[in-house]
């Protein structure tokens, strides 16, 4: 089973990066607008 | 400590639903988790998310003190289960197929009173039926806990130390619908520990599925498959029990994967802020070295204290990246001066794999949820809008869920695999290679454990870059089999039997 090669320059250069730079953030928090509405609570009020 | 969350497929309707778990307070009189974890269904159209609170209908009733969850297909049925780990005794509740759960603790001998944590469901003796581990925390009661105090005086959380190791429990699947303890025939009783983290994989590369256990503050373990129902904890001399230093850190959340593509799973754990989170580089045959400093992952981690974390392809650029949550455990003195009623505050890190076996830091970019001070403990992942990108489900201590939808990893190509056994199980455990062609192959594997008290979305989603086509995939059944499978198309999700 030993059939496994470590993943190549090659490909890593043929992998496509695509864009830490792009304005968009790359995560939107949507919980609440799609309805995933939870809050945990553990009883500490302060 | 907690809560934790799954992403589970529980109506099997192709999408992933949510169960939140809730905590409660232990002040005497009052009634831990009264409002209980939540079921709540994906209405997913069109690839716009809808949730629906479905918890009454399910007939789940989590009123107790809940700190995770973990999913499985324990009668092999096709329709997944869920554990749930509490303060106390935990919860098996069988899916029924329509919609409904049913509580069957006592009839399938699975509970475990104790503090537990993590749970994960794995094969671990080839027979084709789910087992079950369990991770205990602490030795801990209201009645039996001391004060402990902040260096401001104030009152604060105790270290794991005031507390006894409980030790963990492994159960075996019967495959009658109960389960036997088989903790000390399997010798998993041999080491104790403050245990919060643990993931099933095959370290060695053996095709027996091993046992990671993440502890606070005591040497982790490693428990190797002996092959015969039994395990051998070789964590200390495969080097991944304690960090290059030799010392013990507070292991939080734990993830395996192959981040440098060596063919190999190599180990994450999150630590206490002033440790780092550590990175355990899997050379081969189970044998680690401590590469934390070396892929940049040594000063970032130092800032916070980490929980749950996984890695994943968030950019599906082929390479693992890192997620890791974070919040305080003692309180703050910087948020104390501020006035913060809650004092534990920390944001989350989003790491991005360069390739080279470094991480670097991507901190405007993720989104300005990371810019949050919130005390977040539980991570799940799982592709929640079926776009072929992983999202993440983000737990936080006295606070509000969090759904971070990935915006980018859909702009490259993927390929999406769900490998179901016979009866259409999801085959935890199970290896997955992706050849994208000769002497490139990227390595995976169908779980659903790791994180931190969480369970996350068993399909396997491979990021493929510029590459719109992949010559075959390998699976290593659980059972030990292999079968090749001819070049599945990309951009869609595809399912594959045994």
């Amino acid at each position: 089973m030993h059939f496994v090669i470590n993943l190549s320059a090659s490909l890593a250069i043929a992998l496509l990066v695509l864009g830490p730079q792009s304005s968009r953030p790359i995560f939107d928090e949507v919980a609440a607008e799609t309805g995933l509405n939870f809050r945990h609570y553990n009883g500490m009020t302060g | 400590m907690g809560a934790g969350a799954a992403l589970f497929d529980y109506d099997n309707d192709g999408d992933l639903d949510v169960f939140l778990v809730q905590s409660g307070t232990l002040e005497p009189g009052s009634k831990p988790g009264a409002s209980g974890g939540r079921l709540f269904r994906n209405d997913l159209e069109k690839q716009k998310l809808r949730f629906t609170d479905v918890t009454e209908k399910s007939r789940i009733l989590a009123n107790r003190y809940g700190m995770g969850a973990a999913v499985g297909d324990i009668n092999n049925d096709g329709w997944p289960d869920l554990y749930l780990t509490n303060l106390g005794s935990n919860q098996m509740y069988l899916n029924k197929g329509d919609g409904t759960f049913e509580d069957v603790t006592k009839s399938t001998a699975s509970d475990d009173p104790r503090w537990s944590t993590a749970a994960s469901f794995f094969d671990y003796d080839r027979d084709g039926w789910l087992d079950l581990l369990v991770v205990n925390y602490a030795e801990f009661s209201v009645t039996n806990s001391p004060n402990c105090y902040a260096p401001t005086s104030a009152r604060d959380y105790c270290t794991p130390r005031v507390f006894r190791a409980p030790g963990n429990r492994l159960f075996h699947n019967r495959r009658d619908g109960t389960f036997e303890d088989v903790t000390t025939a399997a010798g998993v009783d041999k080491e104790f520990g403050h245990g919060l983290g643990a993931i099933a994989a095959d370290f060695d590369d053996d095709g027996w599925i091993d046992i990671y256990i993440a502890n606070d503050g005591d040497p982790n373990q490693l428990w190797i498959n002996q092959k015969n129902s039994t395990f051998k904890n070789d964590a200390l001399l495969a080097g991944a029990a304690v960090n290059r230093d030799g010392k013990t850190e507070a292991g939080m959340g734990v993830d395996a994967g192959d981040f440098d593509a060596s063919g190999t799973d190599d180990i994450f754990v999150t630590h206490l802020m002033e440790e780092t989170n550590t990175l355990f580089t899997n050379v081969g045959a189970a044998v680690f070295e401590d590469r934390t400093r070396e892929a940049g992952l040594g000063m970032p981690g130092r800032r916070f204290t980490g929980f749950g974390t996984l890695f994943f392809d968030y950019d599906n650029d082929g390479w693992l990246d890192l997620l890791v949550v974070n919040g305080a455990v003692q309180l703050l003195p910087e948020l104390i001066r501020k006035g913060d009623p809650f004092p534990l505050g920390q944001p989350n890190q989003l790491f991005r794999n360069t390739g080279n076996g470094r991480f670097v830091e991507v901190v405007e970019q993720a989104g300005p949820s990371f810019q949050l001070l919130e005390v977040s403990r539980g991570a799940a992942f799982a592709d929640v809008d079926n776009d072929g990108d992983t999202d993440v489900l983000v737990t936080n201590n006295n606070g509000p869920a969090r759904l971070l939808l990935n915006q980018l990893g859909s702009r490259n190509h993927w390929l999406g695999l769900r490998i179901v056994g016979k009866n259409r199980r999801d085959m935890l455990g199970a290896g997955v290679d992706v050849v994208i062609r000769k002497n490139q192959i990227l390595r995976r594997r169908v779980r659903a454990d790791g994180s931190y008290l969480s369970s996350n979305d068993p399909r396997v989603l491979v990021g493929l870059g510029s590459t719109t086509q992949v010559e075959a995939v390998r699976v290593r059944w659980p059972d030990g089999n292999l079968t090749e499978f001819k070049a599945p198309p990309v951009d869609r999700y595809t399912t594959i039997k045994q």
